[in-house]
């Protein structure tokens, strides 16, 4: 008579077993008596392990794990907030000035016989970068343009900002829990 | 209340809520702990561990890809750390150098166990101890845990046929040791 294997035994734990062979296990089991001690023998392996008392993790592991994690996410937060808004006023006052320049060089090249780039660049900036020069681009509707430009960078950093606090306050109100 | 699942607390906290990874750190501490304090050896080293692997998991939970539970995913984290600590400890590195030829034969610590239980439970879960640490591993792992062999393959990183050899072979150990102490007819 076949005798049931260790393989058998473990393969009938592990529930690989069709219907089929389970059928036949159970009727070799009926007159081996050494594979049905394995078997209960297995079985109380199974329920005492399954019983095990976990060992408890040490007190307030939560909040000195949650303490270390908001650091990481603070610092991770906050800078980048502040670069985004250095950059954001750098790049639009830089677009809004190369603008208004390109636009007042237009304008004042139609007035001049053919001059190079710089050249156009250099007279435009004698002409207005002197004190009576000042006052006319103040007085002068492209002035609006320059002043549109830095509204713009206004608004953009403000929201920035807006962000900024608002993931402060979250910050602030998470470490409270 | 309902209780969340995994990934919704893992969702919401890749939203910004932050705060939610606490929930995960209660649900998963003790069984991460008991996983550590059987590899360190010790309860201090196990704590520090257990701070290092939720931290990681909270650094890399952007990259948690949900492609297996976040139990599995998480006690590779574990396992890992307890690797680093082992091997930064200049211990011996038993459990990397190991294979399925591990010593599974008990006898050498049976009588003793045996005198010094008082019941069944006892007798068995002192010889889990004894087992190899991998061997321990997989049997927690598969019965406390309920991870399947697969699973268990991944956070282990051992194939599924040694994982498999693994586990029979500690079963087997502390079966053939009940059957030598007729045990086998006592009910839990």
């Amino acid at each position: 008579m076949k005798m049931i294997s260790d393989e058998m035994i473990n393969k009938y734990l592990d529930n690989e077993m069709s219907d089929e062979e389970i059928k036949d296990f159970n009727e070799m089991l009926k007159s081996d008596n050494l594979a049905l001690d394995k078997l209960k023998a297995a079985r109380l392996v199974e329920q005492t392990i399954t019983k095990v008392e976990l060992s408890e993790a040490p007190a307030f592991i939560t909040e000195k794990v949650m303490s270390r994690v908001n650091k990481t996410y603070s610092v991770a937060r906050q800078k980048p907030y502040f670069f985004y808004a250095m950059i954001s006023v750098f790049l639009v006052a830089m677009i809004g000035t190369i603008g208004a320049l390109a636009l007042l060089v237009k304008n004042n090249a139609g007035n001049e016989t053919e001059l190079s780039f710089l050249n156009k660049i250099g007279a435009f900036l004698n002409s207005h970068f002197s004190f009576s020069g000042v006052v006319s681009v103040l007085e002068s509707n492209n002035f609006l343009i320059l002043g549109t430009a830095l509204i713009a960078a206004l608004f953009i950093t403000a929201k920035f900002m807006v962000d900024s606090h608002k993931n402060f306050k979250h910050k602030f109100n998470g470490a409270g829990h | 209340m309902k209780k969340l699942s995994d990934i919704e607390i893992i969702e919401s906290i890749n939203r910004g809520n932050s705060a939610d990874f606490s929930l995960l750190i209660d649900r998963y501490k003790d069984k991460a702990f008991s996983l550590l304090k059987r590899m360190l050896k010790n309860e201090m080293d196990a704590e520090e561990a257990l701070q290092d692997s939720f931290l990681k998991a909270y650094n890399s939970l952007k990259t948690f890809r949900q492609d297996s539970k976040f139990s599995t995913w998480f006690y590779r984290i574990v396992y890992n750390t307890a690797l680093t600590v082992i091997a930064s400890k200049k211990r011996k590195v038993e459990m990397e150098m190991s294979s399925i030829e591990d010593h599974y034969d008990l006898g050498e610590y049976d009588n003793q166990i045996y005198a010094e239980s008082e019941n069944v439970s006892q007798y068995v879960l002192k010889l889990v101890d004894q087992l190899p640490v991998k061997g321990a591993l997989v049997l927690i792992l598969f019965y406390v845990d309920s991870l399947s062999l697969n699973e268990i393959s991944k956070v282990m990183d051992l194939s599924l046929v040694n994982t498999k050899v693994i586990l029979h072979r500690s079963r087997n150990a502390l079966r053939d040791l009940l059957i030598k102490h007729n045990y086998q007819e006592e009910i839990l």
